[in-house]
């Protein structure tokens, strides 16, 4: 019978605990990698023409139907120039889930992530005129009832200076659309709008 | 055999999480929100390169694991120079202290005629019939000097925004 020498045992110790160091290594990185964190990019040009912005949409949950979804956009430098979250179930089909809503799948959230990162780019000047002798932008706008921070003088100069605009989904039947206010330079909501 | 530790601690070095310098910190505090014997989950959240750069998230869950509320902004947007030297630890601090909202009920809310515009998205006749009906209401920070109110809804289950008002700084 051949017995294994103290140095063989030792070698086999070693490698055990190696083996086992590197398993419970993997069990960590399965357990960080649990629930439904998701991100999804996406490049625009906005803040800076020369340099694009990045749209990154996440969700984070126990499940994705039970997701938080966060929207984020952050300038070349890593700036966070704007942030809005929701919930999954709201942004994606309304309200609260009900009892027994159907899981929803990583495949299902990354095409949502996906999409949702993908603003409309477009300029202001294309936002709906607020005519003079309209009371609310809402009543001067033809299809969609529109709600701005701004008053109609700054609205209209905002429009006329046609600046770079994104806009993103912020309710299943809502958009809000982003500029950057020349005067602060900071980033600003200047529509929101859904259907009347 | 000499080679055999040197061996494991490679792998484990390997092992070992190689994350940047970033400023993700999250930290949870439990409330009774919906009634006295609930219990929903506060988490306050920064995401970032950089706890300078950070993106705070803001969600209460409630005691099945569904959120029911989520708001975030750029942190150092709405809070102004207090992350320029902020470290992970200092973040901590912040979102712990975050975590920890006022709740009160919708008829310690101010009255409609008391509003300034822009303070509720809410219809004039919704805000009213809310506040009548005193339902749970929690208040958390949206900036300096600044927060805003959620209210509960039983029917629904769920949160929605209220309003938002200015309020005074605690003293430190």
């Amino acid at each position: 019978m051949v017995r294994p020498d103290s140095g063989d045992g030792m070698r086999i110790a070693l490698i055990l605990l190696a083996a086992m160091a590197l398993s419970a290594c993997g069990q960590q990185h399965e357990t960080a990698r649990e629930g439904c964190a998701r991100t999804a990019t996406h490049e625009v040009s906005w803040t800076n023409a020369e340099a694009p912005d990045v749209i990154t949409t996440r969700s984070d949950g126990p499940s994705c139907l039970q997701a938080v979804v966060t929207f984020v956009a952050r300038n070349a430098q890593g700036d966070a120039l704007w942030a809005f979250a929701s919930t999954y179930y709201d942004l994606a089909v309304g309200g609260a889930p009900p009892e027994g809503a159907p899981a929803v799948t990583e495949a299902e959230m990354d095409r949502f992530l996906a999409g949702w990162a993908e603003v409309t780019e477009m300029r202001s000047s294309a936002l709906p005129q607020w005519r003079e002798d309209a009371a609310t932008l809402s009543e001067s706008a033809t299809t969609f009832a529109y709600e701005t921070p701004f008053e109609r003088e700054t609205y209209e100069a905002l429009r006329a200076r046609n600046l770079p605009t994104i806009c993103y989904a912020a309710a299943v039947e809502r958009t809000q659309c982003l500029i950057v206010e020349p005067a602060s330079q900071a980033p600003a909501m200047i529509v929101a709008y859904g259907p009347r | 055999m000499r080679i055999i530790p040197l061996a494991l601690l490679a792998a484990l070095a390997a092992c070992a999480p190689r994350e940047a310098a970033r400023c993700d910190v999250t930290v949870t505090q439990e409330l009774a929100l919906a009634s006295a014997d609930s219990r929903e989950t506060i988490t306050a959240r920064a995401l970032g390169p950089s706890c300078d750069k950070a993106v705070g998230l803001y969600a209460i869950h409630d005691a099945e694991g569904h959120p029911v509320w989520a708001w975030a902004a750029p942190l150092p947007r709405v809070f102004g120079d207090a992350f320029v030297d902020a470290d992970e630890e200092a973040m901590r601090d912040f979102l712990t202290r975050w975590a920890r909202p006022n709740v009160a009920t919708t008829q310690s809310a101010p009255a409609w005629t008391a509003l300034t515009p822009g303070q509720t998205t809410l219809d004039r006749l919704t805000y009213q019939d809310i506040r009548a009906r005193d339902l749970p209401m929690l208040c958390h920070s949206t900036g300096t000097a600044r927060e805003l109110c959620v209210f509960w809804e039983p029917a629904a289950g769920g949160a929605g925004l209220y309003f938002e008002r200015d309020v005074e700084e605690a003293g430190e």
